[in-house]
């Protein structure tokens, strides 16, 4: 059995907004040793397309830092899987475009052998969600409240609770919290 | 060294502080959090409110039911020094509740500089909203409950622009809340 992971970043106030992100050496560093443990990356489109269009150029950009680039090159080598009915075809290195219907495919896919796979955009870890497919939250909460944006749980209806694990602070104040599906009984 | 004012909030772990209608049932409260907030409120000797918290709190605490439930926190409730910050609340009957009805932000920096031990705030998210704006919270300690509720009162809501803080320190507790403790660094987009 695999573990889905969802990875992500938020504000305390519970936002999925990518721009809250301090994107310092720590967070990369952080998000690198992540891949480590995975060996399938899962996209939705709209994540995907942004990944695709910064990711495999990294090295061109000159702002970008040793752990960008560390970061970068793990993700391009890494599997990947996009879900999509829409798009063509997908030319980022190691993609596979699957067609079929994500909750079943990824339901079928947990139950091989094998490391993490991990999930990062919020459309699609948001049905995974309610499909509770998602083994683990790794919530990276920054030091921000932004008070609007697409809220990280609003899938979910009705109470739901998670089993803290761990917790993690890093130098810029952002805090790593853990946490997994508690079983349904 | 001054005192500080500190702002309290359990909060949903999808970032909610209350669900619709008030409701806290989700608190999730054990052995463990009582003892921290006896803690707290023994390093406290003043507690701010608004209009609505202070009425929920005031309708629970001096109960018969709260004195059996929770008999030290009841006690150190109802005897400790309070102030409600209203224009249309009458008068204030919970034992040792002082009513203030203007000038909030005077009478906080006023307070802050006589000796005392903390001043904390609890919910009330107006009052709360006019502090934060003024500067006047020096520590917010957010109480990160391992749940997710779906909708509710948003953390802060009522504050437009975005709040930059600093962290300060974390504790987690046996019962997966997890106590994050922050300064403000600063409100707005620069």
């Amino acid at each position: 059995m695999r573990k889905l992971i969802l990875g992500i970043n938020i504000s305390l106030d519970g936002f999925a907004d990518h721009t809250v992100a301090i994107a310092d050496d720590e967070l990369h560093d952080f998000y690198s040793r992540l891949l480590d443990e995975t060996d399938i990356a899962l996209f939705g489109r709209v994540t995907y397309q942004m990944m695709e269009n910064y990711w495999p150029h990294a090295h061109e950009d000159p702002e970008a830092s040793r752990s960008t680039l560390d970061f970068a090159d793990k993700f391009n080598s890494i599997p990947k899987m996009v879900f999509s009915g829409t798009i063509e075809k997908a030319e980022w290195n190691n993609t596979t475009l699957v067609r079929s219907n994500a909750m079943e495919y990824v339901a079928r896919l947990k139950e091989t052998e094998g490391k993490n796979l991990l999930i990062g955009g919020i459309k699609l870890a948001g049905s995974f969600m309610s499909h509770d497919l998602i083994d683990e939250y790794w919530l990276l909460v920054h030091p921000v409240v932004v008070g609007k944006g697409r809220r990280l749980f609003e899938n979910l209806n009705g109470l739901t609770r998670l089993r803290l694990l761990d917790t993690t602070t890093l130098k810029s104040g952002v805090v790593v919290l853990r946490y997994q599906q508690e079983k349904k009984s | 060294m001054m005192r500080i004012l500190y702002l309290f909030n359990l909060v949903t772990l999808d970032g909610f502080f209350e669900g619709l209608n008030h409701d806290i049932t989700w608190h999730n409260v054990d052995d463990e959090f009582h003892d921290f907030a006896v803690d707290q409120l023994d390093k406290t000797d003043t507690i701010l409110f608004g209009r609505i918290t202070y009425q929920m709190m005031a309708r629970y605490w001096p109960t018969p039911t709260a004195i059996k439930n929770d008999p030290i926190v009841a006690l150190k409730m109802n005897s400790m020094s309070k102030i409600v910050f209203s224009q249309t609340l009458q008068k204030a009957d919970w034992n040792n509740t002082r009513l203030v009805k203007e000038n909030a932000v005077e009478e906080i920096l006023k307070l802050k500089r006589q000796p005392g031990k903390d001043i904390a705030i609890f919910g009330s998210a107006r009052l709360a909203t006019t502090f934060i704006k003024s500067g006047l919270i020096d520590e917010f300690r957010i109480m990160v409950n391992p749940i997710v509720i779906g909708s509710g009162v948003p953390l802060f809501g009522l504050i437009k622009e975005k709040i930059k803080l600093k962290f300060l320190k974390t504790s987690a507790f046996k019962s997966g809340n997890v106590l994050l403790s922050y300064q403000l660094d600063k409100i707005g987009h620069q």
